[in-house]
């Protein structure tokens, strides 16, 4: 150590600057005191675990769990619309005793189907019970309509359940004829008779035919003109998400 | 280099032998400790407390505050030493290690003090007669050392006044060796800037223009 000066040293170096302060002295007792005092608290227990701050890990869901997650789901969804499909394509040929129903034969066209499709059949031919509890109530409501004679009835007369699963196809595509259905078999005569295949425009009082996905072939805009409509099954095809339309599951 | 035969400095121009040389010693001193011995663990206190205690002093530059610390430090000590074991720079460098932390909790602590609440306080600083003995050089040495950063006080104080060598340095602050000496470096540049902002030229650490 330099030692104390009264001149400033303009040119030491650090170490000799560093030098020239005086060392801290502890002051007397202070040994004593912490030995006095340190020793009145207890010891820790070797066994003993030290406090750890408890972090409580959140879920994580990021983008691929959250796809993954939509896969599964939309599997589902397309699942129970193949099963629902399926099931409909062995229902239909065990009620009615014959193949794969024609795509004419959609139960809940109310609309009269186009002119290729369907030539003659007018009624769709109902196999399954709802379908037919359906065409029962169609069937009532149009008698109690065509009760009145100057309302016409847009919808076809449609014989009960139990005849359409013991009627043949003959006898299922050609009801008995009222005078309204009469008309209305003339009217689609004419239309096959000219070659008119557009859709057949609904008559006045008829229900507009429903559109949408997966619902009736007679939808005027479903396919494209003089292509044949591919059969679809009965429960709506869902699945793909919730934005998609038609999902009812 | 050897720690266990580092000589620190003490200020007043004399080596003497730095405690962590019966390092051993500490090692059997700390397994008493554990069973509860209050002899040695007076023996520890008597061993390591003045060192501890120039280093608080250096760096919080409150007599108070470091006496605070110092006990603080052996009390963990004390409640630990059951599970104590030796590792790294060993009972020297965790006494260091603890008492750093300390310091550093001690001078980023705010204490907002009101002035219903002002304590009486003693003055720290010098007599008027040592002020007069004190040279101009000192003052301003003391007071860039206290403006210092806490990083780069620790720096000079653990190397230069104790003595550490660079590994045990790192070690108590918790740094490899190059960062160590990185630090170091920027302490003593940083305290050579402020000297001569006060006025005092130094001849070494001169940068390259």
């Amino acid at each position: 150590m330099n030692g104390p000066s009264d001149e400033p040293d303009k040119a030491a170096s650090l170490d000799s600057l560093l030098d020239r302060l005086p060392p801290p002295q502890m002051p007397e007792g202070l040994a004593a005191r912490i030995v006095r005092d340190v020793t009145r608290l207890p010891q820790v227990a070797v066994g003993e675990p030290l406090p750890e701050p408890v972090r409580v890990q959140q879920p994580v869901q990021n983008r691929r769990h959250r796809r993954r997650h939509w896969m599964v789901w939309a599997g589902g969804g397309t699942g129970m619309a193949l099963a629902a499909s399926l099931a409909a394509a062995l229902l239909l040929p065990s009620t009615t005793g014959q193949g794969p129903a024609p795509a004419e034969t959609r139960p809940r066209s109310t609309a009269p189907a186009t002119a290729e499709a369907t030539p003659q059949a007018p009624a769709p031919a109902v196999p399954s019970p709802r379908l037919a509890e359906d065409s029962a109530a169609t069937t009532t409501a149009s008698t109690i309509t065509s009760s009145r004679p100057d309302t016409a009835s847009p919808a076809p007369q449609t014989p009960p359940p139990d005849e359409v699963a013991n009627a043949s196809p003959a006898t299922t595509a050609a009801p008995p004829s009222t005078p309204t259905d009469s008309i209305e078999a003339d009217d689609e005569a004419e239309m096959v008779d000219s070659g008119n295949s557009d859709a057949p425009t609904p008559l006045p009082g008829a229900a507009p035919a429903p559109r949408g996905w997966g619902y009736a072939p007679g939808a005027t805009n479903a396919y494209p003109r003089g292509e044949a409509q591919p059969s679809l099954p009965d429960e709506p095809i869902g699945g793909g998400g919730p934005h998609r339309r038609g999902r009812r599951f | 280099m050897n720690i266990h035969t580092q000589h620190a400095r003490t200020g007043d121009g004399q080596e003497s032998c730095a405690p962590w040389r019966a390092q051993d010693d500490d090692t059997s001193l700390m397994a008493e400790v554990g069973r509860g011995g209050v002899e040695a663990f007076a023996t520890l206190v008597d061993r390591h407390s003045p060192v501890l205690y120039r280093v608080a002093r250096r760096m919080l530059t409150d007599a108070h505050e470091a006496e605070d610390v110092v006990q603080d430090c052996f009390a963990r000590l004390w409640q630990n030493a059951p599970r104590w074991t030796p590792s790294g720079a060993g009972l020297v460098g965790w006494l260091h290690r603890v008492t750093m932390n300390l310091c550093f909790d001690r001078m980023r602590r705010v204490q907002p003090v009101t002035a219903a609440t002002l304590p009486e306080r003693a003055d720290e600083g010098p007599l008027p007669d040592r002020i007069l003995q004190l040279d101009q050089t000192q003052r301003a040495i003391a007071a860039a050392l206290t403006d210092l950063p806490e990083r780069y006080r620790a720096a000079l104080v653990l190397c230069y006044y104790e003595g550490f060598t660079n590994a045990l340095a790192a070690d108590v602050l918790d740094l490899n060796i190059k960062a160590m000496e990185s630090l170091l470096f920027r302490a003593r540049r940083h305290l050579r800037e402020m000297l001569q902002a006060r006025d005092i030229e130094c001849r070494d650490l001169e940068l390259p223009a």
